[in-house]
Protein backbone atom coordinates (compact mmCIF):
# COMPACT_ATOMS: atom_id res chain seq x y z
CA UNK A 1 0.00 0.00 0.00
CA UNK A 2 0.94 3.63 -0.31
CA UNK A 3 1.13 4.92 3.24
CA UNK A 4 0.59 8.62 2.63
CA UNK A 5 -2.38 10.43 1.15
CA UNK A 6 -2.45 12.15 -2.17
CA UNK A 7 -4.98 13.62 -4.54
CA UNK A 8 -5.68 11.93 -7.82
CA UNK A 9 -6.80 13.80 -10.95
CA UNK A 10 -7.76 12.62 -14.41
CA UNK A 11 -8.05 15.83 -16.46
CA UNK A 12 -9.60 15.68 -19.92
CA UNK A 13 -7.54 18.46 -21.47
CA UNK A 14 -3.89 19.40 -21.42
CA UNK A 15 -4.87 22.87 -20.22
CA UNK A 16 -6.58 21.38 -17.17
CA UNK A 17 -3.56 19.18 -16.48
CA UNK A 18 -1.20 22.14 -16.56
CA UNK A 19 -3.58 24.25 -14.45
CA UNK A 20 -3.76 21.58 -11.75
CA UNK A 21 0.03 21.24 -11.83
CA UNK A 22 0.50 25.02 -11.54
CA UNK A 23 -1.99 25.26 -8.68
CA UNK A 24 -0.14 22.67 -6.61
CA UNK A 25 3.20 24.32 -7.34
CA UNK A 26 1.78 27.69 -6.24
CA UNK A 27 0.81 26.07 -2.94
CA UNK A 28 4.35 24.72 -2.50
CA UNK A 29 3.07 21.19 -3.01
CA UNK A 30 4.47 18.45 -5.20
CA UNK A 31 2.35 17.35 -8.15
CA UNK A 32 3.50 14.66 -10.53
CA UNK A 33 2.29 13.73 -14.01
CA UNK A 34 1.56 10.08 -14.68
CA UNK A 35 0.34 8.03 -17.60
CA UNK A 36 1.13 4.40 -16.78
CA UNK A 37 2.19 5.28 -13.26
CA UNK A 38 4.00 2.00 -12.54
CA UNK A 39 7.26 3.57 -11.43
CA UNK A 40 5.45 6.19 -9.34
CA UNK A 41 3.48 3.48 -7.56
CA UNK A 42 6.59 1.39 -6.88
CA UNK A 43 8.54 4.36 -5.59
CA UNK A 44 5.65 5.79 -3.58
CA UNK A 45 5.17 2.41 -1.90
CA UNK A 46 8.80 2.64 -0.74
CA UNK A 47 8.35 6.32 0.21
CA UNK A 48 11.01 7.32 -2.32
CA UNK A 49 8.58 9.85 -3.78
CA UNK A 50 5.73 11.49 -1.91
CA UNK A 51 3.69 13.52 -4.39
CA UNK A 52 0.76 15.54 -3.12
CA UNK A 53 -1.07 14.99 -6.38
CA UNK A 54 -1.06 12.50 -9.25
CA UNK A 55 -2.18 14.06 -12.52
CA UNK A 56 -3.12 11.10 -14.71
CA UNK A 57 -2.88 12.01 -18.39
CA UNK A 58 -4.61 8.93 -19.79
CA UNK A 59 -7.95 10.64 -20.42
CA UNK A 60 -6.55 13.38 -22.61
CA UNK A 61 -7.41 12.81 -26.27
CA UNK A 62 -4.33 12.66 -28.48
CA UNK A 63 -2.11 11.15 -25.83
CA UNK A 64 -3.16 7.73 -27.17
CA UNK A 65 -2.41 8.24 -30.83
CA UNK A 66 -0.06 5.81 -32.56
CA UNK A 67 -0.26 6.37 -36.29
CA UNK A 68 1.61 7.26 -39.45
CA UNK A 69 0.42 10.64 -40.66
CA UNK A 70 1.95 13.18 -43.04
CA UNK A 71 5.09 11.05 -43.39
CA UNK A 72 5.62 10.85 -39.64
CA UNK A 73 5.15 8.13 -37.10
CA UNK A 74 3.34 9.89 -34.24
CA UNK A 75 3.13 8.27 -30.81
CA UNK A 76 1.32 9.84 -27.86
CA UNK A 77 3.00 9.76 -24.49
CA UNK A 78 0.20 7.69 -22.87
CA UNK A 79 0.48 4.92 -25.47
CA UNK A 80 1.38 1.68 -23.71
CA UNK A 81 4.55 -0.07 -24.72
CA UNK A 82 2.59 -3.05 -26.05
CA UNK A 83 0.34 -0.82 -28.13
CA UNK A 84 3.34 1.01 -29.59
CA UNK A 85 5.07 -2.29 -30.38
CA UNK A 86 1.99 -3.61 -32.18
CA UNK A 87 0.78 -0.49 -33.96
CA UNK A 88 3.87 1.56 -34.77
CA UNK A 89 5.02 -0.76 -37.57
CA UNK A 90 8.58 0.13 -36.49
CA UNK A 91 10.51 -3.16 -36.27
CA UNK A 92 13.35 -1.91 -34.05
CA UNK A 93 10.94 -0.20 -31.64
CA UNK A 94 8.94 -3.43 -31.40
CA UNK A 95 12.04 -5.50 -30.70
CA UNK A 96 13.36 -3.09 -28.08
CA UNK A 97 10.00 -2.79 -26.34
CA UNK A 98 9.61 -6.55 -26.13
CA UNK A 99 12.74 -6.67 -24.00
CA UNK A 100 11.44 -4.14 -21.46
CA UNK A 101 9.83 -5.54 -18.29
CA UNK A 102 7.18 -8.21 -18.95
CA UNK A 103 4.29 -8.60 -21.37
CA UNK A 104 1.79 -7.83 -18.60
CA UNK A 105 3.77 -4.87 -17.27
CA UNK A 106 3.98 -3.45 -20.80
CA UNK A 107 0.18 -3.24 -20.82
CA UNK A 108 0.60 -0.47 -18.22
CA UNK A 109 4.00 1.11 -18.88
CA UNK A 110 3.77 3.92 -21.43
CA UNK A 111 6.16 5.49 -23.89
CA UNK A 112 6.06 8.78 -21.97
CA UNK A 113 6.59 7.03 -18.66
CA UNK A 114 9.54 5.03 -19.93
CA UNK A 115 11.24 8.13 -21.34
CA UNK A 116 10.61 10.11 -18.14
CA UNK A 117 11.71 7.31 -15.82
CA UNK A 118 14.17 8.02 -13.03
CA UNK A 119 15.93 4.72 -13.77
CA UNK A 120 19.04 4.81 -15.97
CA UNK A 121 17.75 2.39 -18.61
CA UNK A 122 14.74 3.88 -20.47
CA UNK A 123 15.42 1.62 -23.44
CA UNK A 124 12.35 2.70 -25.44
CA UNK A 125 14.19 5.92 -26.17
CA UNK A 126 16.98 4.21 -28.12
CA UNK A 127 15.08 3.84 -31.45
CA UNK A 128 13.84 7.41 -31.00
CA UNK A 129 17.41 8.70 -30.56
CA UNK A 130 18.56 6.74 -33.63
CA UNK A 131 15.84 8.26 -35.81
CA UNK A 132 16.46 11.83 -34.60
CA UNK A 133 12.86 12.09 -33.39
CA UNK A 134 11.13 15.27 -32.37
CA UNK A 135 9.26 15.68 -29.11
CA UNK A 136 6.05 17.71 -28.92
CA UNK A 137 5.92 19.38 -25.53
CA UNK A 138 2.95 20.94 -23.82
CA UNK A 139 3.77 24.22 -22.10
CA UNK A 140 1.58 26.86 -20.45
CA UNK A 141 2.00 28.92 -23.66
CA UNK A 142 0.99 26.09 -25.99
CA UNK A 143 2.63 23.19 -27.77
CA UNK A 144 6.24 23.41 -28.92
CA UNK A 145 8.39 20.95 -30.85
CA UNK A 146 12.00 20.17 -30.04
CA UNK A 147 14.63 17.76 -31.28
CA UNK A 148 14.95 14.79 -28.96
CA UNK A 149 18.68 15.41 -28.62
CA UNK A 150 17.89 18.84 -27.12
CA UNK A 151 15.39 17.64 -24.51
CA UNK A 152 16.53 14.14 -23.51
CA UNK A 153 17.17 13.23 -20.74
CA UNK A 154 14.02 14.97 -19.61
CA UNK A 155 15.13 15.31 -15.98
CA UNK A 156 18.06 17.48 -17.12
CA UNK A 157 16.49 19.47 -19.93
CA UNK A 158 12.73 19.89 -19.48
CA UNK A 159 11.49 22.92 -17.61
CA UNK A 160 9.11 22.38 -14.71
CA UNK A 161 5.88 23.01 -16.60
CA UNK A 162 6.93 21.29 -19.83
CA UNK A 163 5.37 17.95 -20.52
CA UNK A 164 5.86 15.42 -23.32
CA UNK A 165 2.72 15.01 -25.42
CA UNK A 166 3.96 13.12 -28.47
CA UNK A 167 7.04 11.86 -30.25
CA UNK A 168 7.31 12.15 -34.03
CA UNK A 169 9.78 10.51 -36.38
CA UNK A 170 10.25 10.15 -40.12
CA UNK A 171 8.20 7.16 -41.33
CA UNK A 172 10.79 6.50 -44.04
CA UNK A 173 13.43 5.59 -41.46
CA UNK A 174 11.65 2.76 -39.70
CA UNK A 175 12.35 0.00 -42.22
CA UNK A 176 16.10 0.44 -42.37
CA UNK A 177 18.25 -2.48 -41.19
CA UNK A 178 18.58 -2.60 -37.44
CA UNK A 179 20.46 -4.39 -34.71
CA UNK A 180 19.48 -4.91 -31.09
CA UNK A 181 21.11 -6.69 -28.21
CA UNK A 182 20.46 -6.64 -24.49
CA UNK A 183 22.94 -8.24 -22.12
CA UNK A 184 21.54 -9.06 -18.69
CA UNK A 185 23.11 -10.69 -15.67
CA UNK A 186 20.75 -13.66 -15.45
CA UNK A 187 17.22 -13.90 -16.83
CA UNK A 188 16.14 -12.12 -19.98
CA UNK A 189 13.65 -10.07 -17.97
CA UNK A 190 15.97 -7.76 -16.13
CA UNK A 191 17.67 -4.43 -16.31
CA UNK A 192 20.53 -4.45 -18.79
CA UNK A 193 24.22 -4.65 -18.08
CA UNK A 194 24.35 -2.99 -21.44
CA UNK A 195 21.89 -2.68 -24.33
CA UNK A 196 22.81 -1.50 -27.79
CA UNK A 197 20.48 -0.47 -30.61
CA UNK A 198 21.85 0.35 -34.03
CA UNK A 199 20.46 1.28 -37.42
CA UNK A 200 22.08 1.32 -40.83
CA UNK A 201 20.60 4.37 -42.53
CA UNK A 202 21.97 5.23 -45.97
CA UNK A 203 25.72 5.51 -45.40
CA UNK A 204 25.50 5.92 -41.67
CA UNK A 205 25.80 3.41 -38.86
CA UNK A 206 23.83 4.90 -35.96
CA UNK A 207 24.40 3.61 -32.44
CA UNK A 208 22.60 4.19 -29.14
CA UNK A 209 23.13 2.48 -25.84
CA UNK A 210 21.55 2.04 -22.43
CA UNK A 211 23.00 0.67 -19.22
CA UNK A 212 26.47 2.02 -19.80
CA UNK A 213 26.03 5.39 -18.08
CA UNK A 214 23.40 7.25 -16.06
CA UNK A 215 21.38 8.04 -19.19
CA UNK A 216 20.80 6.33 -22.54
CA UNK A 217 23.12 7.78 -25.17
CA UNK A 218 23.37 8.28 -28.89
CA UNK A 219 27.07 7.74 -29.75
CA UNK A 220 27.53 10.17 -32.66
CA UNK A 221 31.31 10.53 -32.41
CA UNK A 222 31.73 6.77 -32.27
CA UNK A 223 29.52 6.46 -35.36
CA UNK A 224 31.89 8.78 -37.26
CA UNK A 225 34.96 6.96 -35.99
CA UNK A 226 33.64 3.60 -37.11
CA UNK A 227 33.05 4.86 -40.63
CA UNK A 228 36.52 6.40 -40.84
CA UNK A 229 38.51 3.72 -39.04
CA UNK A 230 40.80 1.43 -40.97
CA UNK A 231 41.08 -0.84 -37.95
CA UNK A 232 38.01 -1.03 -35.72
CA UNK A 233 40.23 -1.55 -32.66
CA UNK A 234 41.49 2.03 -33.05
CA UNK A 235 38.10 3.58 -32.34
CA UNK A 236 37.22 1.14 -29.57
CA UNK A 237 40.03 2.59 -27.48
CA UNK A 238 38.41 6.03 -27.67
CA UNK A 239 34.95 5.00 -26.43
CA UNK A 240 35.45 5.88 -22.78
CA UNK A 241 36.49 9.43 -23.67
CA UNK A 242 33.18 9.97 -25.52
CA UNK A 243 31.03 9.18 -22.50
CA UNK A 244 29.53 12.20 -20.72
CA UNK A 245 29.51 10.51 -17.32
CA UNK A 246 31.20 7.57 -15.59
CA UNK A 247 30.30 4.03 -16.54
CA UNK A 248 27.85 2.50 -14.08
CA UNK A 249 29.60 0.31 -11.52
CA UNK A 250 27.15 -1.55 -9.31
CA UNK A 251 26.11 -4.96 -8.04
CA UNK A 252 24.73 -5.91 -11.46
CA UNK A 253 28.06 -5.44 -13.21
CA UNK A 254 31.40 -3.72 -12.75
CA UNK A 255 32.20 -0.80 -15.03
CA UNK A 256 35.10 -2.66 -16.67
CA UNK A 257 32.79 -5.50 -17.62
CA UNK A 258 30.13 -3.16 -19.00
CA UNK A 259 32.78 -1.46 -21.15
CA UNK A 260 34.19 -4.81 -22.27
CA UNK A 261 30.74 -5.98 -23.38
CA UNK A 262 29.99 -2.69 -25.11
CA UNK A 263 33.24 -2.83 -27.09
CA UNK A 264 32.57 -6.39 -28.19
CA UNK A 265 29.09 -5.44 -29.37
CA UNK A 266 30.38 -2.41 -31.28
CA UNK A 267 33.02 -4.59 -32.89
CA UNK A 268 30.34 -7.04 -34.03
CA UNK A 269 28.20 -4.24 -35.47
CA UNK A 270 31.16 -2.71 -37.32
CA UNK A 271 32.27 -6.05 -38.74
CA UNK A 272 28.77 -6.85 -39.95
CA UNK A 273 27.90 -3.45 -41.42
CA UNK A 274 31.15 -1.75 -42.35
CA UNK A 275 31.38 -3.50 -45.68
CA UNK A 276 27.95 -2.24 -46.66
CA UNK A 277 28.83 1.34 -45.77
CA UNK B 1 -9.71 19.70 -3.50
CA UNK B 2 -9.71 17.27 -0.65
CA UNK B 3 -8.06 14.15 0.65
CA UNK B 4 -11.30 12.41 1.48
CA UNK B 5 -12.02 8.94 0.18
CA UNK B 6 -13.70 8.93 -3.18
CA UNK B 7 -16.53 6.83 -4.50
CA UNK B 8 -15.74 4.86 -7.64
CA UNK B 9 -18.05 2.81 -9.77
CA UNK B 10 -16.56 -0.21 -11.45
CA UNK B 11 -17.84 -3.39 -13.03
CA UNK B 12 -16.25 -6.40 -11.33
CA UNK B 13 -17.01 -9.86 -12.62
CA UNK B 14 -20.13 -8.63 -14.35
CA UNK B 15 -21.56 -6.72 -11.40
CA UNK B 16 -21.48 -2.94 -11.05
CA UNK B 17 -19.94 -2.08 -7.70
CA UNK B 18 -19.75 1.24 -5.91
CA UNK B 19 -16.66 1.35 -3.72
CA UNK B 20 -15.22 3.89 -1.33
CA UNK B 21 -11.45 4.18 -1.79
CA UNK B 22 -8.56 6.32 -0.60
CA UNK B 23 -7.16 8.29 -3.51
CA UNK B 24 -3.75 6.70 -2.86
CA UNK B 25 -5.23 3.23 -2.59
CA UNK B 26 -4.01 0.47 -4.89
CA UNK B 27 -6.59 -1.70 -6.56
CA UNK B 28 -5.10 -4.91 -5.19
CA UNK B 29 -5.97 -3.71 -1.68
CA UNK B 30 -9.42 -2.56 -2.78
CA UNK B 31 -10.21 -5.97 -4.26
CA UNK B 32 -9.01 -7.88 -1.24
CA UNK B 33 -10.83 -5.57 1.17
CA UNK B 34 -13.96 -6.26 -0.88
CA UNK B 35 -13.50 -9.99 -0.26
CA UNK B 36 -12.05 -10.81 -3.67
CA UNK B 37 -8.87 -12.43 -2.40
CA UNK B 38 -8.06 -14.40 -5.55
CA UNK B 39 -5.65 -11.65 -6.61
CA UNK B 40 -2.63 -12.49 -4.45
CA UNK B 41 -0.15 -10.00 -3.02
CA UNK B 42 3.30 -11.25 -3.95
CA UNK B 43 6.07 -8.80 -4.74
CA UNK B 44 3.63 -5.84 -4.78
CA UNK B 45 6.07 -4.33 -7.25
CA UNK B 46 4.77 -5.48 -10.64
CA UNK B 47 7.33 -8.23 -10.94
CA UNK B 48 5.63 -11.51 -10.02
CA UNK B 49 2.19 -11.44 -11.65
CA UNK B 50 0.39 -13.13 -8.74
CA UNK B 51 -2.11 -10.25 -8.54
CA UNK B 52 -2.91 -10.30 -12.27
CA UNK B 53 -6.47 -9.31 -13.16
CA UNK B 54 -8.09 -8.42 -16.46
CA UNK B 55 -8.95 -4.77 -17.06
CA UNK B 56 -11.11 -4.45 -20.16
CA UNK B 57 -9.84 -7.94 -21.14
CA UNK B 58 -6.17 -6.94 -20.80
CA UNK B 59 -3.96 -8.51 -18.09
CA UNK B 60 -2.77 -5.93 -15.59
CA UNK B 61 -1.10 -6.35 -12.21
CA UNK B 62 -3.53 -5.03 -9.59
CA UNK B 63 -0.61 -3.85 -7.43
CA UNK B 64 0.32 -1.43 -10.22
CA UNK B 65 -3.09 0.24 -10.43
CA UNK B 66 -4.51 3.09 -8.46
CA UNK B 67 -8.10 2.24 -7.56
CA UNK B 68 -9.05 5.61 -9.03
CA UNK B 69 -7.79 4.42 -12.41
CA UNK B 70 -10.35 1.65 -12.79
CA UNK B 71 -13.36 3.95 -12.63
CA UNK B 72 -15.94 2.67 -15.16
CA UNK B 73 -13.66 -0.18 -16.27
CA UNK B 74 -14.64 -3.81 -16.73
CA UNK B 75 -12.68 -5.95 -14.28
CA UNK B 76 -12.36 -9.71 -14.18
CA UNK B 77 -10.76 -11.46 -11.24
CA UNK B 78 -10.24 -15.19 -10.86
CA UNK B 79 -13.55 -15.37 -8.97
CA UNK B 80 -15.32 -14.20 -12.11
CA UNK B 81 -13.77 -16.66 -14.54
CA UNK B 82 -16.78 -18.90 -14.95
CA UNK B 83 -15.25 -20.71 -17.92
CA UNK B 84 -13.43 -23.67 -16.33
CA UNK B 85 -11.44 -24.75 -19.41
CA UNK B 86 -8.12 -23.28 -18.32
CA UNK B 87 -8.50 -24.52 -14.75
CA UNK B 88 -9.19 -28.06 -15.96
CA UNK B 89 -6.11 -28.00 -18.19
CA UNK B 90 -3.99 -26.83 -15.23
CA UNK B 91 -5.43 -29.69 -13.19
CA UNK B 92 -4.89 -32.21 -15.97
CA UNK B 93 -1.23 -31.26 -16.40
CA UNK B 94 -0.54 -30.79 -12.66
CA UNK B 95 0.31 -27.15 -13.41
CA UNK B 96 0.07 -26.08 -9.79
CA UNK B 97 1.85 -26.93 -6.59
CA UNK B 98 1.31 -24.53 -3.68
CA UNK B 99 -1.28 -22.67 -5.79
CA UNK B 100 -0.35 -19.14 -4.78
CA UNK B 101 0.63 -18.02 -8.28
CA UNK B 102 -2.15 -20.01 -9.95
CA UNK B 103 -4.92 -17.36 -10.17
CA UNK B 104 -2.53 -14.94 -11.87
CA UNK B 105 -1.30 -17.59 -14.26
CA UNK B 106 -4.81 -18.74 -15.12
CA UNK B 107 -6.05 -15.23 -15.89
CA UNK B 108 -2.95 -14.46 -17.93
CA UNK B 109 -3.29 -17.74 -19.84
CA UNK B 110 -7.01 -17.08 -20.37
CA UNK B 111 -6.26 -13.62 -21.80
CA UNK B 112 -3.48 -15.05 -23.97
CA UNK B 113 -5.87 -17.60 -25.46
CA UNK B 114 -8.57 -14.98 -26.00
CA UNK B 115 -6.16 -12.73 -27.87
CA UNK B 116 -4.03 -15.44 -29.50
CA UNK B 117 -5.98 -18.73 -29.63
CA UNK B 118 -3.27 -20.22 -31.82
CA UNK B 119 -0.34 -18.64 -29.98
CA UNK B 120 3.05 -19.82 -31.17
CA UNK B 121 5.77 -20.82 -28.73
CA UNK B 122 7.39 -17.38 -28.74
CA UNK B 123 4.11 -15.57 -28.03
CA UNK B 124 3.24 -18.01 -25.25
CA UNK B 125 6.69 -17.53 -23.72
CA UNK B 126 6.37 -13.73 -23.90
CA UNK B 127 3.02 -13.81 -22.08
CA UNK B 128 3.79 -16.47 -19.48
CA UNK B 129 7.14 -14.88 -18.60
CA UNK B 130 5.07 -12.20 -16.85
CA UNK B 131 4.36 -14.54 -13.94
CA UNK B 132 6.64 -16.18 -11.42
CA UNK B 133 6.06 -19.59 -9.83
CA UNK B 134 8.32 -20.06 -6.82
CA UNK B 135 7.56 -23.79 -6.82
CA UNK B 136 9.18 -23.60 -10.29
CA UNK B 137 6.40 -25.53 -11.98
CA UNK B 138 6.96 -23.72 -15.24
CA UNK B 139 7.07 -26.67 -17.61
CA UNK B 140 3.71 -28.00 -16.39
CA UNK B 141 2.15 -24.56 -16.87
CA UNK B 142 3.51 -24.40 -20.41
CA UNK B 143 2.18 -27.93 -20.98
CA UNK B 144 -1.30 -26.89 -19.79
CA UNK B 145 -1.45 -23.87 -22.11
CA UNK B 146 -0.01 -25.89 -24.99
CA UNK B 147 -2.74 -28.47 -24.41
CA UNK B 148 -5.40 -25.77 -24.76
CA UNK B 149 -3.83 -24.47 -27.96
CA UNK B 150 -3.50 -27.97 -29.41
CA UNK B 151 -7.13 -28.70 -28.60
CA UNK B 152 -8.16 -25.43 -30.27
CA UNK B 153 -10.20 -24.65 -27.17
CA UNK B 154 -10.39 -20.92 -27.69
CA UNK B 155 -10.41 -20.63 -31.45
CA UNK B 156 -14.21 -20.20 -31.68
CA UNK B 157 -14.20 -17.35 -29.14
CA UNK B 158 -11.73 -15.43 -31.26
CA UNK B 159 -13.00 -16.10 -34.77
Amino acid sequence: MISFDLQYFQPNTIEDAINIYEQFISENKKPIYASGGTEIISRARRNEVQPDAIIDLKNIPGFHKCEHKAGKLQIGSAVTLNHAATHSNFPLLKTVIQSIATQTARNKITIGGNLASSLPYREAVLPLLLTDSTIVLATPKGAITKNIHDVFPFNEHLKELELMMEVHLDSKLIKHPHFWIKKTKQSQINYPIVSVAAMHIDNEIRIATSGLTANPLRMKQLEKDILQAVEIEDCLDQIESYLPSPIIDDMIAQSDYRLFLFKQIIKDIAINWKGAS
Amino acid sequence: MNHLPQTIQVQINGQVKTLMVRQAELFLDTLRNAGLTGAKPGCKNGDCGSCTILVDHIPIQACQLFSMEVMDKNIMTIEGLIDQTVQKAFEEKWALQCGYCTPGYILNAYALLQHHPNADEETMKQWLDSNICRCTGYQEIIDAVTLLIDRNEYHEHHS
